[in-house]
Formats: C-alpha cells, structure tokens, sequence
C-alpha cells in the first residue's frame, strides 16, 4: 500500500521540509481554497496511504470539525449578519462560517499529521536530530527502544511467575502483581546500568564520535526540498504581497481569484502532489 | 422554552424593539460615538466598502438621550445603540465592570495594537469601567476609538501619571 508515494523512501530531512511546509500553509492560511484543497488533498492521501478510514474514524472527524464550528459564534460576535441574539449578544454567519473554516483547517493539519506519523520513524527522527542534538537523540533512541523491551520483558516475567505458583487464587492477588512489577523494575534498572557501562566503554562520550545513517540524500530528494522551499517561500511573499486575503470579518470576502492568489493556491497544490511522483 | 429564556434568546427584530424602561426618567444626557482615527488606518476602506460604519465615522450623531436612575456610561450607550440598530460587543470584565470591546464591528487591535474604545464625560477621560461610572443629569457622553491608548483622541494620562507602566 505505501508504495504508492516516494515518502517511505524519502530522506528524513525531506520528510521534515516537506511535512512542515504542508501543514504550516494549510494553519496558517486561513482561505477557504487552500482549506479546501488541504483537506481534499489530505484525504487522498491517507486513503492510498492508509487504505479507507474506517466510518467511526470519519464520523469522529465530522463531529469534532461541526462542534468546533459551532462553538465559535458563543464566544466571538464579529460580523455583520447577525442570525440570533444570545444573551443579548449577537450570534453572526461570519463567526460561524470562520468556526468552520477554522475547524476544517484543524482537520486538514490532523490527517497530515497522521501521515507524518505513518512515515516519520524513530530511526529517522534519530537521523535527524542525532548531529543537532547528540544527547537528545541517544535519550530518544533509548527510550523508543526500551517501550517493547519493557512489554516484552513483563510478559515473561508473568510467565515465569505464574509457572511457579500452583495455587490459582494467588496469581490474582495483589502480592502476586507486586513480586511481577519488582521483579521488573529491577531488571530494568540492572539493563540501565549495563547498558550505560557498556556504552561509556565504547566510547559515547568521545568527542569527534560520527553517526551512522542509512539514508543517502538522492537525487529525487534534492528536487523535493528544492521544490518544497521555491514553493514555500513563493507563497510566504505572495501572501506579504496581499495574495489570498480573504477576510471574514467584519463581512465575508468573496473569493478573488486574481494572479497572484491563482499561482499561490497552485503553489500550494505543487506541493501537495509532488509526493506522488 | 426553558433553554431559551434562560439563554435570553431573541431574534433582531425582537433586540432592537426593546420595552418600556420602568425607571423613573432623572434628567437627560448627549451621547455620541465615533471612530475617525480608524479611518486613518488600512483597514477602515474595507469597512466603510462593506458599509459597517460611514465614511465620515460618525456612528452616533450627537444628540440627546433621556437619563434614567442608576444609568451609567455603559447602559446610556447600550440603548441608544439598540433604538439606532447598531451591533456591539462587551465582555464582564468583573462583576460590576464592563469593557466595551466593539461598536458597530469596530473592535479593539482593529486599528493596531494600542486600540479600542474610550470614553469621555464632560471633556474628561474617567478611569473608572464604563458600567461603574453613574451619570448625572446634562452629562456629555463622547464614545471614541483610540489607535494609541487614548493619545490620538485627548486623553493625557499615559503622559502625565507617575509611574506609569511601573508595576505596583
């Protein structure tokens, strides 16, 4: 199913460039074309990455996304055309259609997060940050690793210890679980310790110590970063220049598709689909 | 039915048609509101296109209101707003002190950060919440929005107060 993109063979640090580009623009700009286009393109996504979402998945993001867009006219009153008086306040179209707008953004940002999710492993984000921040990603990298180690270990330990009691009212009481749990703090304390010795005497702590990647900067990951920055920084100074300003209140713009707002909104769909190829 | 009293649930026609105050009638008071520093700044073409306030910023012309007992700066604005079917907006800062966000979709940070609605009685900008300040009979009420805390539009207490900015 993954084979469908080029993000699973992707370098981390497009990866990164990529991800960051897609969803700061879909937060950040706040018109209903890129909103849209996000979420369209979003949904493409996940579905040829992810398979179908099941219905309660969707039925959650529908729920979240009308909650959201009703919640805002109760606590903002800007806009012109006002549906109702609330306590003496106005309940306006405006704040409702940029509730929607706001929440349907918030949904577009939740799939790609999804996706980054989906693509951006621990051995990556190791890659990543290991130069930036040695001893964050070592941390990191060591506690990725020890979540399963730590399950793994609790299930033979579970196993061992209900082996050697017979009696089958034991092994639910409280006195049972405890000599589990003991058991397991210190084994994991004595893996700390050695795992610590043995790493000093290899020498973590030397200095001019190089890291070991697997991912070789390819020639389809320089188009995509290139890509991704012309684009990004395109739209940064179209978006400086007045391009895609649409405005909710005090009334709601109309949608203006002049040049500058045409090459943004491609820009942004530039990006989107680049991954596909 | 419940829910909707409780919520004070109105249609527009209902809001802006409100009944008789029953409070005794002390006297009257001049009320006006207007905006002309916002005009000065970008974003007031785009309001008086979308015809939210008028070209000359006037939103209240200057006239006469009828002064009822107990009514302060606040409530005065609040019904002559309602009988000129202007839109506002106002949060309870505490429980007697109310801050006046926005008239006529003129909000505060509209016209930069150093922006909002002041008032002034007989010429004079009181510290006091608007709610809290109580009319006296011939009282003149000025509504104005400031772009630089009440600079622009006379008030001098941000250049004359000591220690202003100080925290105490």
């Amino acid at each position: 199913m993954r084979r469908r993109c080029i993000l699973d063979r992707s370098h981390p640090l497009t990866l990164l460039i990529w991800y960051i580009s897609m969803i700061t623009i879909t937060v950040i700009i706040l018109d209903p074309i890129i909103t849209l286009s996000s979420l369209i393109m979003g949904t493409i996504h996940i579905i040829l990455v992810n398979g179908k979402p099941t219905p309660s998945f969707a039925l959650r993001c529908v729920l979240f996304a009308s909650a959201a867009a009703l919640l805002n006219p109760l606590f903002s009153h800007h806009g012109v055309t006002v549906l109702f008086f609330l306590r003496g306040l106005p309940i306006t179209l405006e704040a409702l259609l940029f509730g929607a707008e706001m929440s349907a953004a918030a949904c577009a940002a939740l799939m790609w997060c999804a996706s980054l999710s989906i693509f951006m492993t621990s051995d990556k984000i190791t890659m990543l940050f290991g130069s930036v921040m040695p001893r964050l990603a070592v941390l990191l990298s060591l506690t990725l690793r020890f979540i399963p180690l730590i399950r793994e270990k609790h299930r033979n330990i579970l196993i061992a210890q209900r082996g050697l009691r017979s009696d089958s009212e034991e092994k639910r009481s409280i006195k049972f679980y405890a000599a589990v749990y003991s058991a397991l703090v210190s084994q994991i304390l004595e893996d700390s310790i050695e795992m610590s010795d043995s790493m000093r005497s290899r020498g973590i702590r030397l200095k001019g110590r190089s890291f070991y990647s697997d991912f070789r900067l390819r020639s389809c990951d320089v188009v995509m970063i290139s890509l991704s920055i012309v684009m990004m920084s395109m739209i940064v100074f179209l978006r400086a220049n007045g391009a895609a300003d649409f405005s909710f209140y005090p009334t709601v713009s109309p949608v203006r598709f002049t040049g500058g707002s045409c090459v943004l909104y491609l820009a942004f769909i530039v990006i989107g689909i680049m991954c596909y190829f | 039915m419940i829910v909707f009293a409780a919520l004070n649930f109105e249609l527009a026609e209902d809001h802006f048609s409100p009944g008789i105050d029953q409070r005794s009638i002390v006297g009257s008071v001049t009320l006006s509101a207007d905006c002309r520093e916002f005009l000065k700044t970008e974003k007031a073409q785009k309001y008086i296109e979308d015809g939210v306030i008028p070209s000359d910023g006037i939103i209240l012309e200057e006239s006469q209101y009828s002064l009822h007992e107990g009514d302060s700066a606040f409530t005065v604005l609040k019904s002559a707003l309602n009988e000129n079917n202007v839109l506002f907006d106002y949060t309870n800062v505490s429980e007697h002190s109310v801050y006046v966000k926005g008239i006529s979709n003129v909000y505060e940070y509209d016209g930069g950060d150093l922006s909002g609605w002041m008032y002034s009685v007989n010429g004079v900008f009181p510290t006091a919440a608007c709610s809290e300040y109580i009319l006296e009979n011939g009282d003149e009420v000025r509504w104005m929005y400031t772009c630089d805390l009440g600079r622009d539009i006379g008030d001098t207490y941000y250049d004359t107060a000591p220690n202003v900015g100080d925290s105490q």
